[in-house]
């Protein structure tokens, strides 16, 4: 294995790193050196080696403003504060309208959660038809449980992928989700629901979730394995957008997250593996990236400084893509 | 001290304003050689609450306009551009903590870096009294930006 030098002050773990190499060996064969790096517009991103500079191309839209009815332990609803609050049909039409003469190309339409966990989508699928059809955009969704009837109103709506967190433990469903009615079982059956339609699947499994811990990861990845997805999200959970306990915990270790990503990897050898936007900052977040490289992932959004000149010391090629990492998958919108 | 739309302005401080470099800093003469810089209320109000800050190790070099620390907030990720030219001689290990007193308290315990500058003329280019609250109440006003 080829060591790069490392910025002052970081230090890898060279027995891990050694492990991880099964997982680039597993991207060399079948994805070649393509990497892809994300910067999706919802965020100014700009760091020594990465910025795009031309203006946002997809952005995010909530149809529940800012509102949350599970407020969970994690989130407590500030993933939705940067979205762009669309939260009457009428008023998604016309959101999509106004994004389309800037020169928005693709959004992602998702909201807070009502108790039950789901994302009160079915008013807006006419809507959402609309911005696919008539205005041509990409159209993505962020769900939450999926029943047998919102995913055949997705399909109506000609969505062109589903995203959805998967949890692996029934007590991160209970603790951190307030959600002690639901179950694993619910998440699969979500999906299986999504699959019968046809739909395109990018399940999102959130490291860290159970208050910082890897608790239910594994068996989420596994689970996703079985439904043939079109690409699949790690993300490392963010202490300080949760509620104050949550604030005051630390986030998995770097490397506890690579163990993770590698068994993605290895699970999903043919499945386009992504790091998602949401990780924590600062040095830990170089950490986990060139961990992340090292493991084979396929893309990177948001790159944490000096990660897109690492990835081109390994001998990857970078493409820089202004959509969703969600978009990976879809040639034209990678 | 000035305060326009909530947002202080110190008139004691040297600025450097350019909203094309997105420069919005300030900067204070320590008297021993060196100068305190951070980010003024207007671009710690731009940023948003600030979840992280990571700068560049004591000793590096940067040049004017050259990032001495990246920022993170929720909605924005970016250098921060160094005032003046020269060498950084301390980083505030406070703000590694609790990254967000430069939002409560951009003129104090929020400072960003020390810097011992190479090119004394540059302190010339930098704003100063009404100068400066003319050049933050322009950005204020064209960005609609409120502090507080």
């Amino acid at each position: 294995m080829r060591l790069i030098d490392l910025p002052e002050g970081v230090s890898l773990d060279h027995t891990l790193l050694e492990k991880l190499q099964e997982g680039f060996e597993i991207r060399k064969r079948y994805f070649g050196n393509t990497i892809h790096f994300h910067s999706p517009g919802f965020k100014h991103y700009e760091v020594d080696d990465f910025k795009v500079s031309s203006g946002p191309k997809f952005v995010d839209i909530s149809i529940t403003g800012r509102h949350c009815e599970l407020m969970c332990d994690h989130c407590a609803s500030k993933i939705l504060w940067h979205m762009i609050p669309a939260t009457t049909p009428e008023e998604l039409i016309k959101v999509g309208e106004e994004l389309k003469k800037k020169g928005i190309q693709g959004v992602l339409i998702s909201g807070g959660s009502n108790k039950d966990g789901v994302v009160e989508l079915m008013p807006f699928l006419k809507a959402m038809r609309y911005l696919k059809e008539e205005l041509g955009m990409i159209l993505t969704c962020h769900v939450g449980l999926v029943s047998k009837e919102l995913a055949e109103g997705l399909k109506e709506a000609r969505v062109d992928a589903v995203l959805l967190d998967i949890i692996g433990d029934d007590r991160t469903i209970a603790e951190v989700y307030k959600m002690p009615h639901k179950g694993v079982k619910d998440y699969e059956t979500s999906l299986r629901n999504l699959k019968e339609y046809g739909h395109n699947i990018v399940p999102h499994v959130i490291i860290g979730l159970h208050y910082g811990k890897v608790l239910g990861e594994y068996r989420a990845i596994d689970l996703i394995s079985d439904f043939e997805p079109s690409a699949l999200v790690l993300v490392v959970v963010m202490p300080y957008y949760g509620k104050a306990k949550f604030q005051l915990l630390p986030p998995p270790k770097a490397e506890d997250s690579a163990k993770v990503i590698l068994h993605a990897r290895k699970r999903l050898p043919l499945t386009h593996v992504v790091i998602g936007c949401a990780r924590p900052a600062g040095e830990e977040r170089f950490k986990l990236d060139v961990y992340a490289l090292h493991a084979g992932v396929n893309g990177i959004t948001f790159p944490a400084e000096g990660v897109f000149s690492y990835a081109k010391k390994m001998g990857l090629s970078p493409v820089v893509s202004q959509n969703c990492c969600s978009t990976v998958f879809m040639p034209q919108w990678s | 001290m000035a305060v326009v739309n909530g947002c202080n302005i110190p008139e004691d401080l040297l600025y450097d304003v350019d909203p094309d470099a997105n420069a919005f800093t300030w900067a204070k003469d320590n008297g021993d050689g060196t100068f305190t810089i951070g980010l003024t209320s207007v671009a710690a109000a731009m940023a948003g609450r600030l979840v992280a800050y990571t700068p560049k190790k004591v000793g590096k070099t940067v040049d004017r306009r050259k990032s001495v620390a990246t920022i993170e907030s929720g909605k924005w990720v970016g250098p921060v551009p160094s005032p003046l030219t020269g060498e950084i001689v301390e980083i505030n290990e406070a703000l590694k903590g609790n990254p967000a007193l430069a939002n409560d308290d951009p003129y104090g315990a929020g400072w960003i870096a020390k810097i011992k500058p190479s090119n004394p003329e540059e302190v010339n280019q930098l704003l100063k009294g009404q100068s400066a609250v003319d050049a933050l109440t322009k950005v204020i006003n064209e960005k609609g930006i409120k502090c507080g």
